[in-house]
């Protein structure tokens, strides 16, 4: 699958390279432009799937480069601000950006914006399959493969099982499953994640996949 | 001003008169003017001597009774110069001028001191979106960065934003000019969203939260109303108990809609309660648990007033907290 090409319009250096090793890590390609004489031709030439438009900036504010960028293009814009009251909120809408988040934003809210923008414009086509270790789970049906068994997962179950396939090899700690999980609405307690762990477990034992989530004690679980 | 006053005043005056009278009278005597003569010109002074003080007397009190009424139903009593017309007697001239005088002179200060706080205000709230930007630097550095360390700092910074975001809506209030717009928003939404971007601290601190029946529809400010959510879950876990629990639930009333917040934490004395809402007032418990500023109730009542929502505190000491947000229905607030 083709990488989301994003373009950083953030004049401040630290944030320029920070952000793009973190988007790095999200899987998108990510380019910061520099020149701000001629910002909003650069832009347009870079043909991005989506651009991240700070508002203070050298020469032309970033109010000026939406409304200009919007006039030829339709690439999606989210607009990055300190300041964050309605009117500037509005002010961005207007001027044709499709998104408004406010510094200091948090990085999972980010990301979660941005790809919810590019999955709306469809530049981006979601990855409804993951795979590991024998087990393929489906995204858009919500179930899971072993050989020639499948199992259908629920809600919760589905995302827990995604967050640790995504981040195979590595150990997820509890909280931020929870996390994860609170991200789309379901408000989980420990309980409650502990007994849908337990339910997960089961299921993939009856596929013939004993022991696929390993609990690492106090630090949390690994697939 | 009782006419009895106003004689007293002209005691000096009616002095000199009677001396004077009691001298013409001897002086008529003297030259063998008839005694009708006298009265006659006695009579004539007096009623002459009536006619020119009663005159004075009713334009002095009506002047002045006009200027103490107005006084009394006037709300800033330095408008009154404003209300009063430059009477066309002397001693009133002055008195109005002086005045007209003294109440610009007081404008030209309190306009003074009015750019000087706006000036302060705004001051601040661009050093507040400044600073945003070196914090927004940090936590993308901290993200790229995940060990134990930045997870600590990570944590600091997350106090330093909710002091920043106090000190950013602490100035808002207290601005005079509008700077909030009211439209309809959606309660279950609202919420989920506030718990969503406070999750990291509910789930460090264990918090179960429920919400219930929260599918209403209300008008408010979204900036404001997050922020006036956000402090009541702040203090929900900050003032907590072993087991804490939230719960959000909404009761559909005639002319309004009522948001419940309740929490199972430590309560709130009811020797404190009465001053919760104070600026500055940290009672015994914030006292005790040391991070309270004594800001975040006083502020989420004085935004919700201009708001026009209603902002109200229940609490039993040992049992709990309950904050009851009421939004009225009416499309008034929209003005």
């Amino acid at each position: 699958m083709e990488k989301a090409k994003i373009i950083l319009v953030e004049d401040n250096q630290k944030i320029q390279k920070e952000l793009c090793e973190f988007l790095g890590r999200y899987d998108y390609e990510t380019k910061a432009l520099n020149n701000f004489e001629n910002i909003v031709e650069d832009i347009l030439k870079e043909g991005a799937d989506l651009v991240l438009l700070d508002i203070n900036l050298p020469v032309y504010d970033g109010y000026y480069i939406c409304r200009a960028v919007r006039e030829k293009s339709d690439v999606p814009i989210i607009v990055v601000t300190s300041r964050d009251s309605e009117m500037d909120e509005l002010m961005s809408m207007n001027l044709g950006a499709d998104d408004f988040i406010s510094k200091p934003y948090n990085t999972q809210i980010l990301v979660a914006r941005i790809s919810s923008l590019l999955k709306r414009t469809k530049h981006v086509k979601e990855d409804w399959q993951i795979t590991h270790k024998g087990l393929l789970i489906n995204l858009s049906n919500s179930t899971a493969c072993h050989g020639e068994e499948q199992i259908e997962l629920s809600k919760n179950e589905l995302k827990i099982l995604s967050v640790l396939m995504k981040h195979k090899e590595e150990i997820v700690s509890r909280d931020n499953l929870m996390e994860e999980l609170w991200q789309s609405n379901e408000f989980v307690d420990d309980n409650t994640l502990t007994v849908n762990i337990n339910r997960l477990r089961k299921k993939l034992d009856s596929i013939g996949l004993a022991d696929y989530i390993v609990t690492k004690r106090g630090q949390g679980y690994l697939v | 001003m009782s006419f009895r006053a106003y004689l007293r005043d002209k005691s000096l005056f009616f002095g000199l008169q009677i001396f004077y009278l009691a001298f013409l009278v001897w002086m008529l005597n003297l030259f063998h003017a008839t005694t009708f003569a006298i009265i006659y010109l006695l009579c004539l002074y007096f009623i002459l001597m009536v006619l020119a003080l009663g005159n004075e007397y009713f334009k002095k009190k009506r002047f002045y009774e006009t200027a103490l009424e107005s006084m009394d139903s006037l709300d800033k009593k330095f408008m009154l110069p404003e209300l009063l017309d430059r009477p066309d007697f002397t001693e009133g001239k002055i008195f109005y001028d002086c005045l007209s005088q003294t109440n610009k002179s007081m404008s030209d200060e309190v306009a003074e001191y009015k750019i000087s706080a706006q000036d302060y205000r705004e001051y601040v709230e661009m050093w507040i979106h400044e600073v945003k930007t070196p914090i927004a630097a940090s936590r993308l550095m901290i993200e790229n960065n995940p060990s134990e360390v930045t997870k600590n700092i990570s944590e600091e910074l997350e106090e330093v934003e909710y002091y920043l975001e106090q000190a950013l809506y602490y100035s808002r209030s207290n601005g005079v000019e509008k700077d909030y717009i009211v439209k309809r928003m959606n309660l279950n939404s609202m919420v989920q969203e506030l718990i969503r971007s406070n999750s990291k601290i509910l789930i460090q601190s264990k918090v179960k939260v429920s919400l219930e029946n929260l599918y209403y529809d209300v008008y408010t400010d979204e900036k404001w109303m997050s922020f006036i959510l956000k402090q009541v879950l702040i203090n929900a876990v900050k003032y907590r108990k072993d087991h804490p629990e939230i719960q959000f639930t909404a009761v559909d009333e005639k002319e309004q809609v009522q948001l419940f917040i309740k929490d199972n934490g430590i309560g709130i004395s009811g020797k404190d309660l009465p001053r919760v809402m104070e600026k500055g007032y940290t009672g015994t418990t914030g006292r005790k648990y040391a991070k309270s500023t004594g800001m975040g109730l006083y502020l989420c009542k004085k935004l919700s007033d201009k708001l026009g929502i209603g902002f109200a505190v229940r609490s039993k000491e040992g049992e709990g907290t309950q904050i009851k947000i009421t939004f009225p229905k009416n499309s008034f607030v929209y003005m």
